[in-house]
């Protein structure tokens, strides 16, 4: 992706002789918007809490924000390992 | 009724969420985490939870960050139903044999490596037997839907 000569495969290194293409239409996730939209069909004061996994946290921490602006109160980003009540 | 998060989280892959609901032990996705070797190595062969203990998993969707170390679980004792939809268990038969077969070449090169340092050979976290002798695919009941509502939505990836 950043035009490296050189690539390692599998600890050995190998010259980049093909030409590469970056296609995003493979995945089969929503985007933040759409998840916005998705979250979105349960007002505010029926969803008591939201836990977001399945990111990093520099991409979940934005999108947390983005939801408590939209006056969802609990979302939280769980640790590995973390137990939650409910 | 709690929920533990064993995975898949704080980064996307190796998907793992234990609900504890009235006295039974559901697991949602049993996902390979997928990184670094040596990373990827100990945190798939490390479960927080007894595979034996739990009585039933949920597998919303084929993909290998979701999927992929069902033959671990198994292996470890699991020995209950795995839910899903018609599409995931057919998916599911294909991509478990091909995570088997790349984590036998993964570690194969990986041993590679271990002779040429003079360190013992390790065994691969889960072969095509294992996926086989483990019923994997025979274990997984169909269902219709699976997971919440999507409140009238087309369902997607």
């Amino acid at each position: 992706m950043d035009g490296n000569r050189e690539v390692k495969i599998f600890g050995e290194s190998f010259p980049v002789r093909c030409r590469v293409h970056t296609m995003d239409a493979f995945s089969g996730h929503a985007d933040r918007d759409e998840i916005l939209a998705y979250v979105g069909l349960t007002p505010p004061e029926r969803l008591k809490q939201i836990f977001l996994v399945h990111g990093e946290t520099t991409q979940s921490e934005p999108f947390r924000h983005a939801l408590l602006d939209r006056g969802y109160q609990d979302v939280r980003i769980p640790r590995r390992g973390e137990v939650i009540e409910l | 009724m709690n929920f533990e998060f064993c995975g898949g989280a704080r980064t996307v892959t190796g998907s793992q969420h234990l609900l504890h609901v009235n006295g039974a032990r559901v697991l949602l996705e049993c996902g390979l985490f997928q990184g670094r070797r040596q990373e990827a190595f100990e945190r798939n062969r490390e479960f927080c939870f007894d595979s034996a203990t739990v009585d039933a998993m949920v597998l919303s969707h084929a993909h290998i960050d979701h999927s992929g170390n069902i033959p671990s679980f198994v292996k470890r004792g699991y020995d209950g139903p795995i839910h899903s939809t018609h599409a995931t268990a057919d998916l599911c038969k294909i991509m478990l044999k091909d995570s088997a077969y790349l984590q036998e070449r993964d570690i194969h090169w990986a041993n590679k490596i271990r002779a040429r340092q003079g360190q013992p050979k390790v065994e691969a976290l889960y072969d095509a037997a294992d996926v086989d002798r483990a019923g994997v695919v025979r274990r997984i009941r169909r269902r219709e839907h699976v997971g919440p509502s999507d409140h009238g939505r087309k369902p997607r990836g």
